[in-house]
């Protein structure tokens, strides 16, 4: 064991490493997030389509006034590129899309303060999320975006913005029998702070020990609690995140 | 006493020294709780380095509203959970080195005052881990069962039933190697 003093050295040490490290993250992360908050809110934005008055109302309800496109019958909103050059991305129409209505394939009720079903989310390649008619889910969804969108420092937060992301973003999942994770750049970061619920394609909802001892890791949808535990004075403000895509493994 | 708020605040305003007095404080500690989860004491050493490094490149994480200790110890937890996680698949099964069983004796030394708490100390290591966990928290590590429960993500009654079973427990191992144990 080291004395005091090695301790004490090894520690600046390491702290030194780790603000490099971050330093040089958080100027990757800058321009993949501010992609991403758009993007996070095009997903709000498409997920409340369905439910609440289609896409104008859902629009001006963020956004307030529409633009030209807007006031023209779809609904634009606009996403800021990695060199700040603002686009218009369009909003599908979602009323015709087919949703796979059959299954609930989350169980909510623990989550989401009574809510006894979930929608399901088709996933297709580009944004075309079908069904979300859950109020309290898109009103949860919703809040956590907003505040993802607010701060850039909480890694937790920044780990939101790159969940939601839809396309653009390669989400890597590592997975093995002890459980599977998602990370990006940072994995150490993510792997701190995120614990698993799995849910099969099967409507099985497992505990984090059920889901670590399985023997494979079926691709579907995952439903998962981050604890941002770290800082214990926000002890249990676990926040619920949807998975867009697959998991498969490496 | 402040637990050691009052020489984060210090290091956070700009004394470099202050920090050292958290790490006087909390060091060996911090190591002994976490060597619970590990079972090796060169891993435990290096998580509270890490423990350390968050208070450093961290610091708007702590708000100052709860007791350091109590945030101190649970990202030790977190980490030590976190490292399991991680080497859960690789077991390193062997026997700890003369030099590892003396460093252990050091840290207990240290920590652990008195002849009995050195008894439930030892103990510990043959209850299951939420026991052990609750019962080092509470009485090695002196934090309150509110403070114990927020280190392990439960609730103050679930602390509570841990460590009143955990004692029991305790006491089974403790009167099985001939130690008479008055309830």
């Amino acid at each position: 064991m080291k004395n005091r003093d090695e301790f004490i050295q090894s520690v600046w040490e390491k702290s030194e490493k780790a603000l490099a490290e971050e330093r040089a993250q958080k100027a990757r992360r800058r321009s993949i997030y501010k992609l991403g908050a758009a993007a996070a809110a095009c997903f709000m934005l498409l997920a409340g389509a369905a439910g609440l008055g289609g896409p104008q109302a859902v629009y001006d309800s963020i956004f307030g006034v529409g633009s030209d496109s807007a006031a023209a019958g779809s609904a634009v909103m606009e996403g800021e590129s990695a060199d700040g050059s603002v686009y218009d991305i369009e909003v599908q129409d979602m009323e015709n899309t087919a949703a796979d209505g059959s299954d609930d394939m989350f169980h909510g009720a623990d989550v989401y303060d009574g809510a006894t079903s979930m929608p399901s989310m088709a996933l297709d390649g580009a944004l075309n999320l079908g069904g979300l008619n859950d109020k309290e889910l898109y009103g949860e969804l919703q809040r956590q975006t907003e505040e993802a969108s607010k701060s850039r420092d909480d890694s937790c937060k920044d780990l939101m913005a790159y969940v939601f992301l839809p396309t653009g973003i390669e989400i890597e999942c590592y997975g093995d029998p002890d459980g599977v994770a998602m990370y990006t750049a940072d994995e150490d970061e993510i792997m701190k702070y995120m614990q698993w619920f799995g849910s099969l394609p099967e409507n099985q909802v497992l505990t984090t020990e059920e889901f670590n001892n399985l023997k494979e890791i079926p691709t579907g949808y995952y439903k998962f609690t981050m604890d941002c535990s770290v800082d214990a004075e926000t002890e249990g403000s676990d926040r619920v995140f949807w998975l867009i895509g697959e998991i498969s493994l490496p | 006493m402040d637990n050691g708020a009052s020489s984060y605040r210090r290091f956070i305003d700009g004394d470099k020294s202050a920090f050292e007095e958290i790490v006087d404080l909390y060091r060996e500690p911090l190591i002994f709780f976490i060597y619970r989860y590990t079972g090796d004491l060169e891993t435990a050493e290096d998580l509270a380095e890490d423990v350390f490094v968050e208070l450093i490149i961290h610091p708007d994480r702590y708000r100052f509203r709860s007791s350091l200790k109590t945030y101190i110890f649970t990202i030790g937890r977190n980490k030590a959970v976190d490292y399991i996680r991680k080497h859960s698949r690789l077991t390193l099964v062997g026997e700890e080195s003369l030099e590892e069983l003396a460093d252990l004796e050091s840290l207990e030394d240290h920590v652990v005052r008195s002849e009995e708490m050195r008894q439930l100390s030892r103990a510990l290591g043959q209850v299951s881990e939420d026991y052990r966990m609750a019962l080092h928290l509470v009485y090695l590590a002196d934090l309150s069962y509110d403070e114990a429960g927020a280190v392990m993500k439960k609730s103050r009654k679930q602390v509570e039933n841990l460590v009143y079973r955990g004692k029991n427990a305790v006491r089974a191992v403790l009167e099985k190697e001939g130690f008479n144990i008055e309830k």
